[in-house]
């Protein structure tokens, strides 16, 4: 289920509230068009809010690294929310939690 | 040949039923608290979700009435939660007339019926009872899978069809319910199974390549998911079958996978280095992450996933 994909601009940095699972194209999809509004209004740091997840798979964890990328390739920062549950322990054994910093 | 030990019973719920409210109005709750003490129930109340997941992980109830609209947690994050913690959790929900919304994706989630507020407490009793004579049922069924010792499934798809379903794992859900798995492990082996799935799918039948998910065309959208559709739409590649065999003899699980593809040699598992930042090849870490033992037919077009129960 793809849920609802909240943007929010604060400052200079752009939040993006994931309202379901990752684990499909359709998430995938909706993550990569949330992110491609903020990307497109000068966001160059973007903060994803994971605690609607509590499911992620690679499908969902290539588009996370896509934003990275992205960002990254303009000197950005990619970031999370405080992780919990069975993403975080995803996030860890993936060591994506060395890659992408806490906004606490 | 020595028999297996029985693994341990589920716990075993007291004969008083228990119930778990959580409703922010405190009118419901009033007249939710006398309509439970009336039918001799146990009752536990809260005013908000979060205290009502926190209450969850402490202890079990036979049945949740919950308000589907409360300060800081909707309802469906609400059900995803109590899900996630006790999956055959039996819901009642609550709401006002109109706020149902999506009652499908409800449904989904556990939920057994929806009472319209202001709630009738003759009403509210029998749907409660109904309620709990299904969760009785269900777990004297379940329990009985304690003593199950050997089952086979299989299933066949076209690519087509198994590419834009989810295949649940139902057996999943009768070893937890039996005590046999636990929840977590049943997490990791349905996400393990998802990602098994999706290679066949993609890597075997559609042959396409991990490298395409970095190449974009001007709308941005990734050549991965271009050819996946245009292979999806080709039947020389969308007739293709996947086999799914999961068995269970007692001791062991195992779900295999089988493709029509020309085969392919899976990648090192990527969790050595942390500046990996390709988004692909992360599939197979979530799969051994999962279960005991991975293993691929020589022409590498099927995987099995084993993972040991406790005996």
């Amino acid at each position: 289920m793809s849920g609802d994909y909240t943007t929010e601009i604060i400052g200079d940095k752009g939040y993006i509230r994931v309202g379901g699972d990752l684990d499909s194209e359709q998430s995938g999809e909706a993550l990569r068009k949330a992110f491609n509004d903020l990307f497109d209004k000068g966001r160059r740091t973007v903060v994803l809010d994971l605690t609607g997840v509590q499911i992620i798979n690679s499908y969902g964890i290539g588009k996370v690294l896509m934003c990275y990328k992205r960002l990254k390739a303009e000197n950005g920062v990619l970031m999370v929310k405080p992780l919990q549950g069975f993403v975080k322990e995803t996030f860890e054994l993936l060591m994506l939690d060395k890659l992408l910093p806490v906004d606490q | 040949m020595t028999s297996k030990p029985l693994p341990p019973p589920p716990p075993v719920r007291p004969s008083t039923p228990r119930v778990l409210l959580a409703d922010d109005d405190q009118g419901t709750r009033e007249l939710v608290g006398a309509c439970v003490a009336r039918a001799g129930w146990h009752l536990e109340a809260t005013s908000a979700g979060r205290a009502l997941v926190d209450k969850l992980h402490q202890e079990p109830f036979d049945v949740v009435v919950a308000d589907l609209l409360m300060p800081g947690m909707d309802g469906l994050s609400l059900l995803k939660q109590i899900r996630a913690k006790r999956p055959g959790q039996a819901v009642i929900l609550i709401s006002k007339s109109g706020t149902i919304g999506d009652f499908v994706a409800f449904m989904k989630e556990g939920v057994l019926d929806v009472l319209q507020k202001p709630v009738d407490s003759d009403t509210l009793q029998r749907t409660v009872t109904r309620v709990l004579s299904s969760v009785r049922d269900r777990e004297r069924a379940l329990s009985i899978y304690r003593f199950a010792t050997k089952e086979i499934s299989e299933f066949s798809f076209s690519t087509a069809d198994i590419a834009e379903c989810r295949m649940p794992l139902s057996l999943l859900d009768r070893l937890v319910g039996a005590g046999i798995l636990e929840v977590q492990s049943r997490l990791k082996l349905e996400l393990a199974f998802q990602e098994a799935l999706a290679n066949a799918v993609e890597h075997g039948n559609l042959e396409l390549k991990s490298p395409w998910k970095e190449e974009f065309d001007q709308e941005g959208i990734d050549r991965f998911s271009l050819v996946k559709r245009e292979r999806l739409a080709d039947n020389s590649y969308a007739r293709r079958r996947i086999v799914v065999t999961i068995s269970f003899d007692g001791l062991m699980l195992s779900i295999a996978i089988r493709d029509e593809g020309k085969g392919f040699v899976p990648h090192k598992r990527v969790v050595s280095d942390p500046n990996a930042e390709r988004p692909h090849g992360r599939g197979l870490a979530i799969i051994y992450a999962a279960v005991d033992e991975v293993r691929y037919s020589e022409s590498g077009t099927e995987i099995e996933m084993i993972k040991r129960l406790p005996g």
